[in-house]
């Protein structure tokens, strides 16, 4: 298009209207639109206070700009942070800058993303691959904020986290599950821990009332949120060190209201049929799809050279009769499988160690690759939010 | 005017400020919601439906878009998307874009504002604030003081 004499002459602000500028502001990343502030007054009331401008900014979020964060590593285990842009016309890997000042061997995990915050485990390397002092931190990476949360002394790598969400409190929660693998029964630090951060606390809650009754299993990969809830899938087995050798049975749900655990059979086409994340030829993922709890496997089929990833949904929350398969594809030379997209896109990695990430969409086609510059650890949606805090 | 061509289509004419005469099928004109209203108002049964605010070349552009839009009902979703992309590539400036968007704002097309809005906004993502005043030509009404303030508040923003 040529830029000729003939178009509206406008003098003092080529942005006529409110909304224009409303419209045109709520398409950028939360970090942008913070260092616009100071564009202007007018802007610099907008951004954080105008009401209909935020409820224009979470609708685009969502709708738009889902994202993925994914923690990455190398082979010397550095340890970065990059947001993948689901947004047209832009997909890249975006680093993220990584705020947690970091030695090499420190070890990370994304315990989960919920509503545009993050939480991270860190643990540090005291010791030559000892890993104590675990430190737990709420992160909002769209504004590079990071708010550590109250220590707690001791625990360690085998704990189990869920992060989600509280309704009632409106707030967002931890779960940790401390020294719960059956070798570890003899510990007096045994127990369900809640963090809450009114006051920045945790609080242990009652094993037995919290429904927490079947002692033989181990949690395996990060937590599924859906509706607030960190949804795991687990394992039955009685050894953290043989995880990988038992079979996923069933996934195990946290609800931060009643403080309750849940339990969920997996589809009965996967049970006996998968193992651990280890085990990369008969992966397995849960994740949500359209606000259902989702779960994918695949078996891979050693003759023939291919894998056949299934999705299933649950139809009805809490309905195990409800598992529905939604589609299937096949597809070669597979790694593993990393996620689920919240639109049923399966996120797979492929290719020389594994640095090449594969979205298929839920019509079972490949629709992305990315090339990544190191490993896959963790893969979780992320939407931005307008939050002034990190709360 | 309205005139029927042989399909039986209804087509109208449209004038921009410049006056500038364009012929269309009342399905594309009526992409535009203002457009619309006026169609069913009566405003097109005599003469051509006068634009004051958008000028001919722009209205071209307007009319690309809407006659896409409007006859890709049953097309793949994917491929108006890559159409999408390639029309507001060849709109690379951001005045360009600004005009298409005021015009898509006036003629209330929301698939096209929408598309605008967001390639402005993933084209000033990481530019400056002084940048993005000189783009719209935005008076910066913070005195010194204040804008240190405010720089202040916000400087993680600028890490």
């Amino acid at each position: 298009m040529e830029k000729q004499d003939s178009r509206p002459m406008v003098i003092m602000n080529d942005l006529p209207s409110q909304d224009m500028v409303e419209e045109i502001l709520s398409g950028l990343p939360a970090k942008s639109l913070v260092r616009y502030m100071s564009v202007c007054k007018p802007w610099r009331t907008m951004i954080p206070d105008d009401p209909a401008f935020k409820a224009l900014y979470s609708r685009k979020a969502s709708a738009r700009r889902c994202s993925y964060l994914i923690r990455t590593w190398d082979s010397s285990s550095r340890v970065r942070f990059s947001l993948l842009h689901n947004g047209t016309p832009l997909m890249v890997e975006k680093p993220v800058f990584n705020p947690f000042a970091l030695r090499e061997r420190d070890r990370f995990r994304i315990v989960g993303s919920h509503e545009g915050l993050v939480c991270i485990l860190v643990l540090l390397d005291l010791d030559d691959f000892v890993f104590r002092k675990p430190s737990i931190y709420f992160w909002n990476p769209s504004i590079n904020k990071v708010k550590p949360l109250k220590r707690f002394m001791y625990g360690g790598i085998d704990d189990v986290f869920g992060f989600g969400f509280s309704k009632e409190k409106n707030e967002h929660r931890i779960v940790r599950l401390i020294d719960y693998f059956c070798n570890r029964r003899w510990s007096r630090r045994r127990g369900v821990y809640v963090y809450s951060s009114r006051p920045d606390s945790w609080k242990k809650i009652d094993m037995v009332s919290s429904g927490l009754i079947r002692t033989e299993f181990c949690c395996i990969e990060q937590p599924t949120i859906l509706d607030g809830a960190p949804h795991w899938l687990a394992c039955k087995g009685n050894d953290p060190l043989f995880v990988g050798s038992s079979y996923a049975s069933m996934i195990i749900s946290f609800d931060f209201d009643t403080e309750r655990f849940g339990y969920i059979a997996i589809p009965p086409g996967a049970v006996g049929r998968v193992g651990s994340s280890y085990d990369y030829h008969n992966a397995k993922v849960l994740g949500t799809l359209k606000g259902s709890l989702a779960f994918v496997y695949s078996i891979r089929n050693q003759e023939l050279g291919f894998t056949e990833p299934e999705v299933w949904v649950l139809r009805e929350y809490g309905v195990e009769s409800s598992w529905t398969k939604v589609f299937s594809f096949q597809i070669t030379m597979v790694v593993g499988l990393q996620g689920l997209g919240i639109n049923g896109e399966v996120f797979l990695t492929s290719g020389e160690k594994g640095k090449k990430l594969i979205e298929v969409s839920d019509r079972g086609m490949v629709s992305r690759v990315w090339q990544l510059t190191s490993i896959v650890g963790e893969l979780v949606p992320y939407t931005e939010r307008l939050r002034k805090d990190t709360n | 005017m309205s005139i029927t061509t042989e399909n039986n289509e209804k087509m109208i004419t449209l004038m921009s400020s410049d006056g500038e005469e364009f012929v269309v099928e009342e399905a594309v004109a009526a992409q535009s919601q203002t457009i619309k209203h006026l169609i069913e108002d009566g405003c097109s049964t005599e003469g051509s439906i006068p634009l004051p605010n958008v000028t001919g070349r722009v209205l071209s552009e307007v009319i690309q878009y809407c006659k896409k839009h409007s006859s890709s009902d049953d097309k793949e979703e994917k491929e108006l998307e890559a159409w999408d992309a390639e029309f507001v590539k060849a709109a690379d400036d951001h005045v360009a874009l600004t005009d298409l968007m005021m015009a898509a704002n006036f003629l209330d097309i929301k698939g096209l504002l929408d598309l605008v809005a967001q390639t402005l906004a993933n084209m000033i993502t990481g530019k400056s604030p002084e940048e993005v005043r000189r783009m719209w030509n935005i008076k910066n009404d913070f005195t010194p003081e204040e804008a240190e303030k405010v720089r202040k508040e916000n400087q993680w923003a600028f890490e």
